[in-house]
């Protein structure tokens, strides 16, 4: 067994060890962030938007409106500029499958979910321009809408 | 609940290892490392199997779904029923001996010396840190990451709620959730949620788990029944201190399941040119595996065709074209019961690749692919991902993982390049050649991939950026196994070899030494 080979192997088994270390301390910061903030995020969303799922039946198309429209989100999303809109919408479809969740509002129901930063005079406005009423606010900016 | 779960793992398992021990009676008992190998195939075609049971059903009955679990257990229950009243004395012969166990877990191989054991004492410690962070990464994202609720659990919850809609996804408007990308992980998921009646998230983790595990022990026991014991470990090592490569176990996506089934097939390739005892039965296993990576992700069909023309050009290089035709015929017969449905699959039922989606005309592929920005673009994310691609993590994790230390290493054992002699009595010609096959698919991988970069219709550096990474993880633990068959470590106590591998009938005769 030469002195490289051995070099080689215990340089290989510290380098790796040092790895699953670097691994272990990176877990451990996700692991106390998410405790800090009383869960994983995503999780929180996805319980909360799937309340809207009594309120509709199992095999629906349903439209979804946000203060991007899916043009502009996919090419933000693209430019890599950070697009809550579309992730939001993601999850929406994670939460309701098997209903079919698009990102459009020609649909007879609508799901609205607008950023904390946009003003409500102008989620308002969009929403009276596409003709929708409310049948259900579940907070967080999340409502249920239908084409009047 | 406490018990479907793992019962849905377990009939996977008894069906993956009632096929294997279909294709390969044991005549005798294995090694540890046999075993965890077997266990490894066993359990990877176990999900396949039954992922393809499960979408069968649902083809058929999707209105009774809820009852696939009892369809499932009933079949396996016959099948071992079967096999037990025939081949009863085969069951007891698949399980390693009691000295088996005590000897290869406490007592690496008498050759190994202090390094050899100390690098175990290694390897598990660093299983118990990645174990404690899969657990607390899978605590704090139990919903995986992007992919995993985009496309993979998405399906997976189409399947389990949309009784006979479950296919309802598969449409171009929903194309961001990639609906033409295979089935079996979504299938896999939802077929431990029918068996525990509900969206249990501990379902998706588990599998993550599994697979992670079983390519460990792939690449560990391969890496050990070839070469030897302290080159299995290192090769472990380097599985388990890649960064990226163990938050990516957490992440529920199709990545991890993918590199499993490469590696499976490329195994099953090696042991069918190295094993004269049912190399047929290892080839059609290979040619079975390929299509499961198929079935997994779209990346699967060029690895089948990779592994394909490979197998055949070694066959040409070894045998001459005539025995070439027949040996891949059993790769084929293997490729037989998936390939058809794949192909179906992929166009009838789904909508089109979004790569191939507006059909890719002679004028673009031209300007694409003599864009020198596009190459250049592509060329240097290649270049920075090969070498780090655990740098998405974390900064500090830059220089762990990927091809660095694997190169660092190569080139402190530069001398053992090639070596035929691992001094434990196998026969290394072959293991040397399987590293040269090896490589010889992480380059043709890599080509092709850098191709369809090249065509992309995406945003070029979205593509990579969102992508890239993670197909260098598809290969990596091929590209492992191939820095450690041809750079090998050489255990303590030299001796010559005693033997060639296959044993040859001329002076293959294993003297005992």
């Amino acid at each position: 067994m030469s002195f490289c080979n051995k070099t080689a192997a215990v340089l290989t088994a510290a380098v790796c060890l040092l790895g699953t270390i670097l691994a272990l301390e990176e877990s451990l910061s996700s692991f106390r962030k998410n405790q800090q903030e009383g869960g994983n995020p995503v999780v929180k969303w996805e319980k909360h938007i799937s309340q809207l799922a009594k309120f509709l039946p199992d095999a629906i198309d349903i439209g979804y409106l946000s203060e991007l429209n899916y043009l502009e989100a996919r090419d933000r999303e693209f430019k890599f500029i950070e697009v809550d809109s579309i992730g939001r919408y993601y999850i929406l479809q994670y939460a309701l499958a098997p209903r079919r969740v698009f990102y459009s509002t020609a649909y007879p129901q609508v799901i609205s979910i607008f950023s904390k930063s946009t003003p409500v005079s102008r989620q308002e406005k969009r929403i009276e321009e596409e003709g929708l009423h409310l049948v259900v606010d579940i907070g967080q900016g999340v409502a249920l809408y239908k084409r009047q | 609940m406490i018990l479907s779960l793992p019962l849905a793992i377990f009939v996977a398992l008894a069906l993956g290892l009632w096929l294997l021990l279909v294709l390969f009676p044991p005549c005798k008992k294995p090694t540890l490392n046999e075993f965890v190998l077997n266990l490894a195939l066993a359990l990877a075609i176990g999900i396949g199997v039954t992922s393809l049971f499960l979408a069968l059903w649902m083809l058929a009955f999707p209105q009774q779904a809820r009852f696939y679990p009892w369809g499932e257990g009933i079949l396996t229950t016959i099948l071992w029923a079967a096999f037990y009243y025939q081949y009863r004395q085969k069951i007891l012969n698949a399980f390693p001996s009691r000295e088996a166990w005590r000897f290869s877990i406490w007592k690496p191989e008498a050759n190994a010396g202090f390094l050899g054991v100390s690098l175990m004492a290694v390897l598990g410690i660093a299983l118990v840190i990645v174990l404690v962070t899969f657990v607390l990464l899978a605590i704090s994202f139990p919903l995986g990451r992007w992919d995993a609720y985009m496309i993979w659990n998405l399906h997976a919850r189409f399947i389990f709620r949309g009784g006979e809609l479950w296919h309802s996804y598969m449409i171009p408007e929903l194309g961001w959730s990639n609906p033409n990308y295979p089935l079996l992980l979504p299938f896999a998921v939802a077929r431990c949620w029918f068996y525990v009646g509900s969206e249990t998230l501990l379902a998706p983790i588990a599998l993550a788990g599994i697979f992670f595990l079983a390519l460990l022990g792939t690449l560990v026991a391969f890496l050990k029944i070839v070469r030897n014991t302290t080159t299995g470990y290192l090769g472990g090592l380097f599985l388990l201190g890649t960064p990226f490569l163990v938050n990516n176990a957490s992440w529920q996506n199709a990545d991890m399941p993918l590199a499993l089934f490469f590696l499976l097939a490329m195994v099953a390739f090696f042991l069918s040119t190295a094993r004269e005892e049912r190399g047929q039965c290892w080839l059609i296993l290979a040619g079975f595996l390929g299509t499961l990576a198929i079935s997994t992700k779209n990346e699967g069909w060029l690895f089948f065709l990779v592994l394909f023309g490979t197998a055949a050009a070694f066959f040409i290089y070894t045998l001459g074209i005539k025995r070439m035709v027949k040996k891949m015929g059993f790769f084929l017969l293997g490729a037989l019961p998936l390939l058809p449905l794949a192909f179906l699959f992929s166009v009838f039922l789904t909508p089109a690749d979004q790569i191939f989606a507006n059909g890719v005309s002679a004028t673009t592929l031209l300007t694409q692919l003599t864009d020198s920005s596009r190459w250049s673009l592509t060329l240097a994310s290649f270049t920075h991902n090969m070498f780090f691609f655990s740098s998405g993590i974390d900064k500090k994790t830059l220089l762990c993982g990927g091809v660095l230390p694997l190169l660092v290493y190569a080139v402190l054992s530069y001398r053992r390049f090639g070596t035929t002699n691992d001094n434990n009595g196998k026969d290394n010609a072959a293991a040397r050649l399987a590293g040269f096959i090896f490589f010889a698919v992480v380059i043709l991988m890599t080509a092709g991939y850098f191709f369809i970069y090249l065509i992309t219709p995406y945003d070029l550096k979205w593509h990579l950026t969102t992508s890239n990474h993670r197909i260098f993880l598809q290969i990596y633990p091929i590209l492992v196994a191939a820095v450690m068959l041809c750079f090998p470590f050489v255990q303590q106590h030299e001796k010559k070899p005693t033997h060639t591998y296959p044993a040859s009938k001329k002076g293959g005769k294993r003297k005992k030494s």
